[in-house]
């Protein structure tokens, strides 16, 4: 999934023919901006061998935006290209010179990143000064929508702020008072943080859409008048039978559409009391971590403070059970297979937990601390696949499963079945004539019954000729989309796939089959 | 959080805790205005945060001043109150009749108490861009302001990162001299600095700033070593040493000729040292240089090694015992930190080396004794100030630990009555004391160095500190004195100063 996320944008390049016979080869390239195309000189430019470790090779752009390596030995190079104010350029795969590949000419285009100003007043319109504003990106994911902290800032005396290196895309801008410390910080210390333009709640605010290179001035905060409540309570080390405290307690906004982890984490003094201030109204997940350690509770706020939240941290539980290797071809390893847990809906740093398979494929994943995880086999050789879980024989819905305080889960089955279909491909130029182009690209593999199930989204880059292939895809309907690779496309934004509808392709992947197909880049790239 | 703010007439008004009040306290009010004062010119400051506290830093409640820069908190418990006023980019004026920036109030039972009011000034500001050499901003770079012409504990320090414009901008700053460092973090590891003098007059407001990275202001300067060993055998280099700050500390390797060359120091205060190694030894050989101030280019530098000072000696108990474990601090006066030595417990013998000579003090670690004087062939001296010159220094230190106690109470000057939270001080050539009184008027003072003592007290808790000497020249503290013998316990009432 961290493809979704990377950065990076559209490439073209021409290859031309190739001649000489050295075992040495040449790229060169041209830089541009996506959305003017102006050059863009003084761009660091890195060849990094994907086949020699430590093999790199540095250039910067030229006036013209030009770069040009020689002398470089044959294989595959990531392709990094940085400048500020832009989306890094960043093709993991993206090129492959063949022995004596001479003069490959890559033209390149680097989105510009947006720009977020405004300023942060209070009720009467006061400059709050010292302001800790964050912007998040509404990020779609298979599970749902989240908020993920991209840039911060701080106000300065005349409550001005100024957010920037976003990449395209929605945001939601919060803002939380002063530290105490600071001139006003004691003034504004119970007051709650508020969203672009005076929301209390993420899923109350505005937000805002940015395109590449666009600065949206004036996102004026105004935060409430209206005093914040507190939540006060206690952290417990479960394992020392004492007060926790090194834990810091962070409160995460448990809004109907978003999460957002607040600002300010509270410290825990000597006796375990922490409190945690300036809250609005609505549903948190109060969270204590020291470490690896975490814990988790649910606090509703109405219209008076909290007392007595209990939080245990330490109280780890095991998961354990077997696999099940449906049909696996011969020489197929178990110890190879790494049953993991990925934290569903709580913040990015809450654990992950990896276990480990022994002998009669019995696994163990220990140290797992409560909370709702998904389950992933990582580890998978190529057309291997986690097909179903079973609990006392029954299946689950999902790979979902919630990890109580109390005790840990037993006897699971992880099916893994080996007759994943192979999806391989071409990405062509959206309205290329007769033109030898290649795209630089990203395709998305969506299940066409929604993100449930066993049944999960994947993802790939292309080359730069525009190949691709995915393997160990579950047998299914998909709906395939090629976007312009990087593009912080929100594939699982309905509003984005009604979009892209028309340069969608539909495919029927059956079990072992081997599917080859070209699809068009797709126009709306942003 | 259990204040509750509502507006009267006029005035930001704040409501204290009800349950702290107490009963009969409706009523009682504290008041004052903020200004603004601009040459002789008076202006009403609006917007001015006020905090209420206790005297242990508990905040009570804020308020902001309305538009006529006036402020009010109601419904005041009994007791003593701390108010402090603040504005972002703006600084409080210690007020003649005020303890520092902030204001001490008394209030008894439906107190009203008006005029608490605070004088601020813009502070200077330093906004301006941070630049590439080929003029492109640069964003993301840390622009820090260092105070230099205060004493290194005291030093103020900001920072402000660059925004994708290479904008930044530092508000709220005193008057004073000032290192502003630029500092971006590249990701080849090699962070691009640069440093620069500035000196901001009060309100000062420099917004143009234009920092080019990569033009950093930096100073030659040559010179040559006198009496290090280099040349043939021998390999010998410079060391620039930056006091405080996060200046690279650059080096220089010395020439056959003895002749050293620094091709770019950036501005600041530097302590020099030279290292010379022998060939084929393995010991460096460090020699303490000048302290030197860089703010020009400079040529003709002559070095010599600046013989280290070493201490030792005796501490000799003129009363009393010394604790176990007795720790002496030599604190430097020229800023170079302080030092510290364990007492031989055996034959009550201390020393430390490598000090850099010059004028130190000599204290106890802690108030089990005191360090009462340094004794030479004449007798005892103050014991405040020694100084160590280069090579060895025999020191006869005298401690001792008969302290007195002090008590009494505090009356109230016509009618001798006890007064409770009044301040009393106590003010001798060795050590100054100040305590308050408790609810009965009380007041204890336990360990107070022998010796004669001015003794004052006073019920208005608003006048400045002991600290101040102000205070001691105010009618009835000047004439009072007090001898305490040693391990006496002396009982005194004091009547307050009207």
């Amino acid at each position: 999934m961290n493809r979704f996320t990377s950065f990076i944008l559209a490439i073209m390049c021409w290859a031309t023919a190739a001649f000489a016979e050295e075992p040495a080869a040449a790229v060169a390239g041209i830089v541009r901006s996506a959305t003017t195309g102006e050059a863009l000189h003084n761009a660091p430019v890195v060849l990094r061998s994907r086949d020699v470790e430590a093999k790199v090779f540095r250039s910067t752009t030229s006036a013209s935006g030009g770069f040009g390596f020689s002398g470089l030995p044959p294989g595959r190079y990531q392709l990094t290209i940085s400048k500020s104010g832009y989306e890094t350029f960043q093709g993991d795969a993206a090129v492959n010179l063949r022995e004596g590949t001479e003069g490959t000419r890559l033209a390149l285009s680097l989105w510009p990143h947006a720009v977020l100003s405004g300023r942060v007043i209070d009720w009467e319109g006061e400059p709050v000064a010292q302001a800790q504003v964050h912007a998040y990106a509404v990020v779609y994911s298979a599970t749902g929508v989240s908020l993920r902290l991209v840039a911060r800032a701080e106000t300065n005396d005349l409550g001005e702020y100024r957010v920037f290196d976003l990449p395209a895309g929605k945001y939601v801008v919060e803002a939380s008072p002063p530290r105490t410390g600071t001139p006003s910080g004691q003034f504004y210390i119970d007051t709650p943080v508020s969203y672009y333009p005076s929301a209390l709640a993420p899923a109350q605010a505005s937000p805002i859409a940015l395109n590449p290179g666009q600065e949206v001035t004036r996102a004026d905060v105004t935060v409430a008048r209206r005093p914040g409540y507190a939540i006060a309570g206690a952290v417990w080390d479960g394992l020392t039978e004492g007060p926790c405290r090194r834990c810091l307690v962070q409160a995460v906004q448990d809004d109907s559409l978003y999460r957002a982890t607040l600002s300010r984490p509270a410290s825990v003094s000597a006796n375990g009391a922490f409190v945690l201030r300036g809250l609005s109204p609505g549903d948190y997940i109060l969270v204590a971590r020291q470490g690896s350690a975490v814990a988790q509770v649910h606090a509703s706020i109405r219209d008076q403070h909290l007392q007595g939240a209990r939080l245990v941290t330490g109280l780890q539980q095991s998961v354990t059970g077997q696999m099940v290797l449906e049909n696996a071809p011969e020489g197929t390893d178990p110890a190879d297979l790494v049953p993991s847990l990925s934290p569903v809906a709580l913040p990015e740093w809450w654990p992950r937990a990896e276990g480990k398979v022994g002998a009669n494929r019995q696994f163990t994943i220990a140290g797992v601390s409560p909370a709702r995880y998904r389950f992933e086999v990582r580890g998978l050789p190529p057309g291997a696949y986690l097909k179903t879980i079973l609990a006392g024989g029954q299946p689950l819905p999902s790979p979902d499963i919630t990890v109580p305080g109390e005790s840990g889960i037993t006897g699971l089955q992880l099916v893994i079945a080996f007759d994943g279909a192979t999806l391989r491909g071409k990405v062509r130029p959206a309205g290329s004539a007769g033109k030898e182009q290649s795209v630089h690209a990203q395709v998305f593999l969506v299940p066409q019954q929604g993100p449930s199930g066993f049944q999960l989204p994947q993802t790939a880059e292309t080359t730069l000729d525009g190949s691709f292939s995915l393997v160990s895809a579950a047998p299914g309907s998909y709906t395939l989309y090629a976007l312009p690779a990087g593009a912080s496309l929100q594939i699982f934004d309905p509003a984005v796939q009604a979009v892209l509808a028309r340069d969608a392709t539909n495919v029927r992947l059956d079990p072992k089959a081997t599917v080859d197909l070209e699809v068009a880049l797709a126009s709306q790239g942003r | 959080m259990k204040q509750m703010l509502i507006a009267v007439a006029g005035f930001a008004t704040v409501v204290l805790p009800a349950m702290n009040a107490q009963p009969g306290a409706g009523g009682s009010w504290v008041q004052g205005a903020a200004y603004e004062k601009t040459g002789e010119v008076l202006r009403a400051l609006p917007r001015v945060f006020v905090s209420i506290s206790s005297p242990g830093g508990d905040l009570l409640a804020t308020t902001r001043t309305d538009a006529n820069g006036r402020y009010q908190f109601v419904n005041l418990p009994q007791g003593r109150f701390v108010l402090e006023a603040s504005k972002p980019g703006y600084l409080t004026r210690p007020a003649a009749r005020r303890a520092g920036s902030r204001i001490v109030v008394e209030c008894s039972s439906g107190c009203r108490q008006s005029g608490m009011d605070f004088e601020l000034f813009q502070g200077a500001l330093v906004a301006g861009v941070v630049l590439n050499a080929s003029g492109e901003p640069v964003s993301r770079a840390v622009v820090s302001l260092r105070r230099v012409d205060v004493p290194a504990s005291k030093e103020e320090r900001s920072s402000h990162a660059t925004d994708d414009l290479g904008g930044f901008r530092i508000a709220g700053l005193r008057a004073g001299k000032y290192i502003l460092t630029v500092q971006r973090r590249a990701a080849s590891g090699h962070d691009a600095v640069l440093t620069k003098a500035l000196t901001l007059a009060e309100g000062e407001r420099l917004v143009d700033l234009a920092l080019t990275l990569g033009s950093q202001e930096s100073f030659r300067l040559t010179g040559s070593l006198s009496g290090i060993p280099f040349g043939e055998g021998y390999r010998t280099w410079v060391e620039m040493r930056p006091v405080g700050g996060s200046a690279p500390a650059p080096v220089a390797a010395v020439g056959a000729n003895g002749r050293f060359h620094f091709d770019s120091v950036i501005a600041g205060r530097y302590v020099a040292s030279a290292v010379a190694v022998g060939l084929g030894q393995v010991k460096r050989n460090v020699y303490m240089l000048d302290v030197l101030e860089v703010v020009r280019d400079t040529d003709g530098i002559v070095f010599q090694p600046v013989e280290p000072a070493a201490v030792e000696g005796t501490v000799e108990v003129a009363a009393g015992a010394l604790p176990p474990g007795a720790v002496i601090q030599f604190t430097s006066g020229d800023g170079f930190g302080y030092r510290w030595t364990r007492v031989r417990a055996a034959d009550r013998h201390f020393e430390l080396t490598g000090l850099r000579p010059g004028a130190y003090r000599i204290e106890a670690d802690s108030t089990a004794f005191y360090v009462k004087g340094v004794k030479n062939s004449e007798g005892i001296e103050r014991p405040s100030a020694v100084i160590l010159s280069p090579g060895r220094n025999r020191l006869a230190v005298v401690a001792a630990a008969d302290q007195a106690v002090v008590f009494g109470t505090v009356q109230e000057p016509k009618a001798g009555s006890p007064l409770p939270h009044a301040r009393i001080g106590l003010k001798g050539d060795l050590a100054e004391y100040s305590a308050e009184t408790d609810q009965a008027g009380r007041f204890l003072f336990g360990k107070v160095i022998p010796g004669e003592y001015r003794i004052c007290a006073w019920a208005n808790l608003a006048l400045p500190n002991v600290e101040d000497n102000t205070i001691w020249e105010r009618p009835g503290c000047q004439s009072r004195t007090v001898s305490i013998d040693p391990f006496s316990r002396f009982a005194i009432d004091v009547p307050a100063t009207p």
